[in-house]
C-alpha cells in the first residue's frame, strides 16, 4: 500500500467487521461480495482454508480470516459474507467476514502507519489504521493475509 | 471435446509419402483415434504429432538393410496410440526402429557446445535423452528435408508444455523408441462415479474403476497391519477414504463395506466409501492454483444443485 503514503491521495476501503473490530479491505482488490453459501471442504490445506464453493459457475477457494489471524473460529451468522478479492499473485480468492458495513473513503492524513511489535501475529496483517469519524480501522494488508503460497 | 481423429486421419497419408521420399518400407498403425480432447488442445497438437512421427520414420526407422541383419521385420512399424488415463489423455508414438543412440546424443551434445564433456561423465542416460529437446539440437548426420532442420523437439516440447502437457521419451537402442506425451484433461468432461463419504460427496473418474464390490467385514484381513481384502484371488488393499479424506464417518459399525476397486497401471486398491450416489456425466474445473498441495484432489466439478464436488484422483490415491 505504499500509495497511500503519497500527501493528499485518497483511498476507499471497505469497512468489515471480525468480532468487535473493524477493518478496512482497499477497494482496488475487491471484485464481489457474495451472501454465505455451502462451501465444500477441501481435505489436507491448510487449516484457514475453509473449502471451495461455486461463484456463477467458477469453483473459488475460501479461506477463513478469523483462523488466518488466530481470532476465535467464524460463526456463521445471517450477516456474514464473502468477499471475493482479486489479487494479482494469489487469483481469486474468497474471505469470509462477519459482516460487511459501508465504503468509505480515507486520504493519507487519516492514516496512521502502524509501529507493530513483531512478536504480535496478528499486527502483522495490518498496513496502518484509519481514523473515521470518531471510530478507527484497521486496514488489512492483503499481502499479508493472503499467503502467496497455501 | 472433440475426437482427435481430425488431426490424425492425415498421417497414414503423410507416412506413405515419407516411405516413398525415405526409400524405407514403414507402415503407421493408429489407435484410440475417438480420445476426446478439448477443442483448442486438438487444433494445436497437430504440428507436434506429426513432427514425432516424421522423426520416428527418419531418425527412428533404420534402412532395410540395416534391419535385415537385426533380424527384424523389413517392413518398419510406427505406432499412434491414444488413450485417456485417468485426467489425462496420453498420446504414445512408438516406432521399433533404432532407439535413441544415447553416446551418439552425448558426443554431439559436447560438439555443439551444450555440455562439456565433464558434465556429460555425470549423465545418466535420461539426462541425455532429455538433451533432444534442447533448442537447435539434431542427430542427423545428414540433413534431409524431411527432419533435422534444427527446429526440432524443443518446439515440440515447448508446445506441449505450452497446453500444460508433458513429454516423456522411452528408448532401448537397436529396439525402437517411444515417445509419450500427456495432456491433462483440462476443461475436459468426464464419466464419474459419484459417492458419499460421511456428510461429503466425491467424484471418481469410471476410467480408474474397475469393479464396485459388497466386503462383509468379515473378509477383511490384517497384512502388516493393514486392511486387504482377497479378491477372487488377488489380495487387494483397503483405503478407508474417510480415513485419508479426514472426514467422521457416519455409519461407524457397518456388516458390509461399499468397495469402490481403482486400477492404477498393475496395482489395485480397494476404496471405502458409504454410499453410491451414481454414475454422472461432470465437467472437470480446476481449483485454482491456490489450493493445490492436496494432491488427492485433482479437482472440483459444479453439480446440478450448485453444490461443489471434488475430484478424487485415484492415482493418487494407491
Amino acid at each position: 500500500m505504499e500509495e497511500l503514503r503519497v500527501a493528499g491521495e485518497t483511498t476507499q476501503f471497505i469497512v468489515i467487521k471480525l468480532g468487535d473490530e473493524q477493518y478496512g479491505i482497499d477497494i482496488k482488490y475487491i471484485d464481489n461480495i457474495v451472501r454465505m453459501q455451502h462451501i465444500t471442504r477441501v481435505p489436507k490445506v491448510a487449516s484457514y482454508l475453509k473449502g471451495v464453493i461455486n461463484l456463477r459457475g467458477e469453483v473459488i477457494p475460501v479461506m477463513s480470516i478469523r483462523i488466518k489471524m488466530g481470532l476465535p473460529v467464524d460463526e456463521i451468522t445471517k450477516s456474514s459474507r464473502i468477499i471475493i478479492l482479486k489479487m494479482e499473485q494469489q487469483g481469486t480468492i474468497g474471505v469470509i467476514v462477519d459482516e460487511v458495513k459501508e465504503v468509505v473513503t480515507l486520504d493519507t492524513a487519516q492514516i496512521e502507519k502502524v509501529s507493530y511489535d513483531s512478536k504480535d501475529e496478528k499486527a502483522n496483517f495490518i498496513s496502518g489504521i484509519g481514523k473515521y469519524e470518531g471510530g478507527l480501522i484497521s486496514l488489512l494488508d492483503l499481502n499479508l493475509v493472503v499467503p502467496e503460497n497455501a | 471435446m472433440v475426437p482427435i481423429e481430425s488431426v490424425v486421419t492425415k498421417f497414414p497419408r503423410m507416412i506413405r509419402d515419407l516411405s516413398k521420399k525415405l526409400n524405407k518400407k514403414m507402415e503407421l498403425y493408429m489407435s484410440g483415434e475417438e480420445t476426446e480432447l478439448d477443442r483448442t488442445v486438438v487444433d494445436e497438437i497437430g504440428d507436434p504429432l506429426m513432427h514425432l512421427l516424421r522423426n520416428s520414420a527418419d531418425h527412428g526407422l533404420e534402412s532395410a538393410e540395416l534391419r535385415k541383419e537385426r533380424g527384424k521385420p523389413e517392413v518398419g512399424s510406427i505406432f499412434l496410440d491414444a488413450y485417456q488415463d485417468g485426467n489425462n489423455v496420453v498420446i504414445e508414438v512408438r516406432d521399433d526402429g533404432n532407439g535413441i543412440d544415447t553416446e551418439g546424443v552425448k558426443n554431439k551434445a559436447i560438439d555443439r557446445g551444450i555440455i562439456t564433456p565433464e558434465q556429460a561423465e555425470s549423465m545418466n542416460e535420461k539426462e541425455i535423452i532429455d538433451l533432444l529437446f534442447h533448442a537447435g539440437f539434431s542427430t542427423a548426420k545428414v540433413v534431409s528435408d524431411v527432419s533435422g532442420r534444427g527446429v526440432g523437439l524443443d518446439v515440440v516440447k515447448s508446445k506441449i508444455e505450452a497446453l500444460s502437457g508433458e513429454v516423456e521419451v522411452k528408448s532401448k537402442l537397436g529396439e525402437g523408441s517411444t515417445w509419450i506425451i500427456r495432456l491433462p484433461l483440462t476443461l475436459a468432461i468426464i464419466q464419474a462415479l459419484m459417492v458419499d463419504i460421511g456428510n461429503e460427496k466425491y467424484a471418481i473418474s469410471l476410467g480408474s474403476i474397475q469393479t464396485i464390490e459388497d466386503i462383509s467385514i468379515s473378509d477383511v484381513k490384517l497384512v502388516q497391519n493393514k486392511e486387504v481384502i482377497n479378491l477372487r484371488g488377488t489380495v487387494i488393499p483397503l483405503i478407508r477414504l474417510n480415513e485419508i479424506l479426514d472426514i467422521p464417518s457416519k455409519k461407524d459399525s457397518q456388516d458390509n463395506l461399499i468397495v469402490v476397486i481403482v486400477k492404477k497401471g498393475d496395482k489395485q486398491a480397494g476404496l471405502v466409501v458409504d454410499e453410491l450416489i451414481g454414475q454422472q456425466e461432470i465437467v472437470i474445473k480446476s481449483m485454482g492454483k491456490y489450493i493445490n498441495k492436496c494432491k488427492i484432489i485433482s479437482g472440483a466439478t459444479i453439480l446440478g444443485d450448485g453444490e461443489v464436488a471434488l475430484i478424487l484422483d485415484a492415482n493418487a490415491v494407491i
